[in-house]
């Protein structure tokens, strides 16, 4: 099979492109860095299936960063048989700077003028044929957002695929003609492939270049001796670079008519949105206000707070089947209606479930395992899915219009406090959506230390599994309590991530993780209106992965969680009301004293384990947590009341009149699993992507320990507030310590290797 | 223990199984065969990702 590679400028539309040839949903965003590793797909349309790769973007081919090295080392090595290069058009000089290396190498090349509608629609005009006679490569003027001109690009890509190619280069006639010559020969006398492309790189000193061919860096070094650029002294690199802008220059932007009057009034309008959105103080309230919105609309019970201007009972609907889908005393955002209304549904099912079973004469206990075991927990989970697809909607909506790397360079003077990089918030908020691929983006991230803290923090940063957690709890302590709106909980949660992802990362980078924080640049994307089907495709995949993993591992772990509940450890079966004596309340009531400090402990009744098992069972997937409590407070609440299944905040309700649990206990417990060890497939993906295995296991006590101290700060303070004292004491001396460390006056290592030496002697 | 009872059980024990065996596999064998995927959890760690050579941190 044939193998295209798509290669380009970070945000230059490689991935939109890589979507719509391939019909795959990978991740894509209006910020540069969003791929940091190639991904692969298949074209179908041709005569014959290609292969398609998708690399990351990238400013040149020189090794700055990772992305830089995969792009040149998967096009050097692997040897595609056709390099896609997507030019943004809209910034055609810069983007050509990276086409000017990629058709040194021995590698058909095309160019796809990608975003050519945006061009077009400020009045710019682009001669594609003129650029096609200046470059000598196949130019097709494509939009990989509106799907045009693309199959035109795929059916050229695949002739040019069919013809060889050998590298040229723009630099010919410069002051380093005669170098980059003899450096060819050279190499070619050894045998190397692409000898042009290896040769220019050698002149200018590249590391890698110098490493693998010494001798003929050797030559370089002689020749630098004897060479004084007027303005680059013998900075190669410089000269080279100076070289290839100036080429672009002359030769390919004749091809651009600019309408100078449509360039300035967008230039203002992005200016004056940029004004308001990235003010120095007022940048991050916005962004605050905004995130507080989202959250109101996602998860509030008395939306526009209307709530005591509406007559009562108003929107209620009392005596109907949409009793309270709509409101209760207030009306309810659209993400409360979408989960009451799926409730509803669910809790029919249910229901009608369970009549027909024991209508059926089917045993006790086989309704219980289906209605209980299979559809409790699955339930419970399920109905949480509108408010997670809103959440993402409205990221990805934040995301798509260039918001989000607004925030990024609004909160790099915050972070670089901290020790980060605005650089390191795209992957934070990455977290939002699910902690793995948040990880992985880190590898963008250069320093080591900071990648490492910035690991260790995205599991804070809630991701879609921890919402049911925190919006059934929160759901739950306001409809037990009468206490707040539930959507200021979820919000104030989040923000607790936030924040101790920020301490988290302050503590580390003054302590064990110091190092010099890399200065951020990021090319700001212009703003553009989401487009429908990029979100769509967005909202699919999540559904998708939601409903796959509700009927695989949450399923599974339901069904386990029921047979373990209602059998005792001499394997008699128990009903209902005899859960207290089975293996799971065994377990659970052995390693409960460990959580008295965080409220969930010894200090509930009998049934407070149910509590500990469900942080438990959290660590195989998030949403267990909350289908845990759906299993075991139908159960339990079935061995008291009549058998009626429970889902989502209903059942959490149930379980905290059953436990006799209190608020500070509630909002420790999610605080607990918002901040401790993450899912199966986060703590894999930590693992291949720390440094060392002992870092890994750092990583892992690091994550049970601030779960654990948050969590019990948390509900001491709120249970007796008078320990605030205590606390305020022991974080008093922490950031002494800290500070004293960090200013030279403690060492931290002479004092650990004295202890040491004492030990052994 | 009736007919529908034993189907019961029986479903409710597949599910579990399969969901287990194919964690193993997917496991030990990658997604599918390895394409040298970042964003796989089992990167440079499955069977298969080692023997292609594809996956470098």
């Amino acid at each position: 099979m044939k193998k295209f590679a798509l290669a380009g400028n970070p945000n230059s539309g490689k991935t939109t492109l890589f979507n719509s040839l391939t019909g795959s949903t990978a991740h894509v965003g209006n910020w540069p860095g969003v791929t940091v590793d190639k991904r692969e797909g298949v074209y179908k349309k041709l005569s014959e299936p290609i292969a398609i790769v998708d690399l990351p973007g990238i400013y040149s081919l020189s090794p700055y960063t990772p992305e830089e090295v995969i792009s040149r080392n998967y096009i050097l090595d692997e040897k595609p048989d056709c390099v896609i290069n997507i030019v943004d058009a809209t910034n055609l000089e810069r983007n050509l700077y990276l086409t000017t290396q990629l058709m040194e190498i021995d590698v058909p090349v095309i160019i796809a003028l990608n975003m050519i509608d945006e061009v077009e629609k400020a009045g710019d005009k682009i001669d594609a044929a003129k650029l096609e006679s200046n470059i000598g490569l196949p130019v097709v003027k494509i939009s990989a957002l509106k799907n045009k001109g693309i199959e035109e690009l795929m059916r050229r890509a695949f002739e040019c695929s069919s013809k060889p190619r050998k590298g040229e280069t723009v630099l010919e006639g410069g002051s380093l003609t005669h170098l980059i010559g003899d450096c060819k020969i050279a190499l070619e006398g050894a045998g190397v492939d692409n000898a042009l492309f290896h040769a220019i790189k050698l002149a200018e000193m590249d590391e890698l270049e110098v490493k693998a061919h010494p001798q003929a860096a050797k030559t370089v070094e002689e020749f630098k001796k004897t060479f004084k650029d007027e303005t680059f002294g013998s900075d190669f690199e410089a000269i080279v670079a100076d070289s290839r802008y100036k080429y672009i220059s002359k030769n390919y932007s004749s091809a651009l008519t600019r309408n100078k009057k449509s360039a300035r009034e967008k230039l203002t309008r992005s200016d004056k949105a940029d004004k308001v959105l990235t003010h120095k103080i007022w940048g991050i309230p916005i962004f605050l206000v905004i995130l507080f919105a989202v959250f109101h609309l996602t998860f509030s019970e008395n939306f526009l707070y209307l709530g005591a201007a509406l007559p009562e009972g108003w929107v209620s609907g009392e005596g109907t089947a949409f009793e309270g889908v709509f409101g209760d005393g207030g009306i309810n955002s659209i993400g409360v209606i979408l989960f009451n209304l799926l409730d509803l549904a669910t809790s029919s099912i249910s229901s009608a479930i369970g009549d027909a079973m024991a209508a059926g004469g089917v045993a006790e206990w086989a309704t219980g395992l289906v209605v209980d075991g299979m559809f409790g927990g699955l339930f419970a989970v399920l109905s949480f899915l509108p408010q997670i697809l809103l959440l993402f909607l409205f990221f990805s909506i934040l995301e798509d219009s260039g918001y989000m790397a607004r925030v990024a360079f609004i909160l790099d003077r915050i972070f670089r406090r901290f020790g980060l990089s605005g650089r390191a918030f795209m992957p934070m908020i990455m977290g939002f959506g699910c902690s793995v691929p948040a990880m992985v983006n880190t590898r963008t991230l250069a320093d080591e230390n900071e990648r490492v803290a910035t690991i260790r923090v995205i599991p804070f940063f809630s991701c879609g599994a921890k919402l049911p957690i925190l919006t059934a709890i929160a759901g739950g302590v306001v409809q037990i309590t009468g206490l707040g709106n539930a959507d200021l909980i979820t919000y104030g949660m989040y923000v607790l991530g936030i924040a101790t992802a920020i301490c988290a990362v302050l503590i580390m980078r003054s302590t064990t993780m110091r190092g010099e924080v890399p200065p951020f640049i990021m090319e700001l994307p212009a703003y553009r209106m989401p487009q429908l089907k990029s979100l769509t495709m967005l909202l699919w995949d999540k559904l998708k992965h939601f409903v796959k993993k509700a009927f695989t591992i949450i399923l599974a772990s339901t069904i386990v969680i029921w047979f373990v509940s209602h059998f005792s450890f001499n394997w008699k079966f128990l009903t209902d009301a005899e859960m207290n004596e089975s293996i799971l309340a065994g377990i659970g009531m052995l390693v409960r004293p460990l959580f008295t400090p965080v409220g969930f402990g010894s200090q509930l009744n009998d049934w407070g384990w149910v509590f500990v098992v469900a942080a438990v069972t959290g660590l195989i997937a998030k949403e267990n947590v909350i289908a845990t409590f759906g299993t075991l407070a139908a159960c339990i609440t079935a061995g008291f009341t009549a058998d009626e299944a429970l889902e989502g905040i209903d059942s959490v309700a149930e379980m905290i009149a059953a436990t006799g649990i209190g608020v500070p206990a509630l909002i420790a417990f999610i605080a607990f699993n918002m901040l401790t060890i993450p899912c199966f497939a986060a703590v894999a993906t930590a693992k291949a992507e720390m440094p060392d295995k002992k870092r890994f296991n750092n990583t892992l006590i690091f994550w049970i320990i601030v779960s654990y101290l948050v969590a019990s700060m948390i509900y001491l303070i709120g249970e007796w507030w008078w320990t605030s004292f205590i606390w305020a004491a022991f974080w008093a001396a922490a950031i002494t310590l800290i500070v004293l460390n960090y200013r030279g006056k403690i060492d931290f290592k002479a004092i650990r290797s004295k202890i040491t030496v004492k030990r052994r002697a | 223990m009736g007919a529908i009872e034993i189907a019961i059980t029986v479903v409710a024990v597949l599910i579990v199984v399969s969901v287990a065996i194919a964690a193993f596999v997917r496991k030990k064998q990658g997604k599918g065969g390895c394409s040298g995927c970042g964003e796989c959890p089992h990167a440079a760690k499955c069977q298969s990702c080692k023997a292609s050579g594809k996956y470098k941190k």
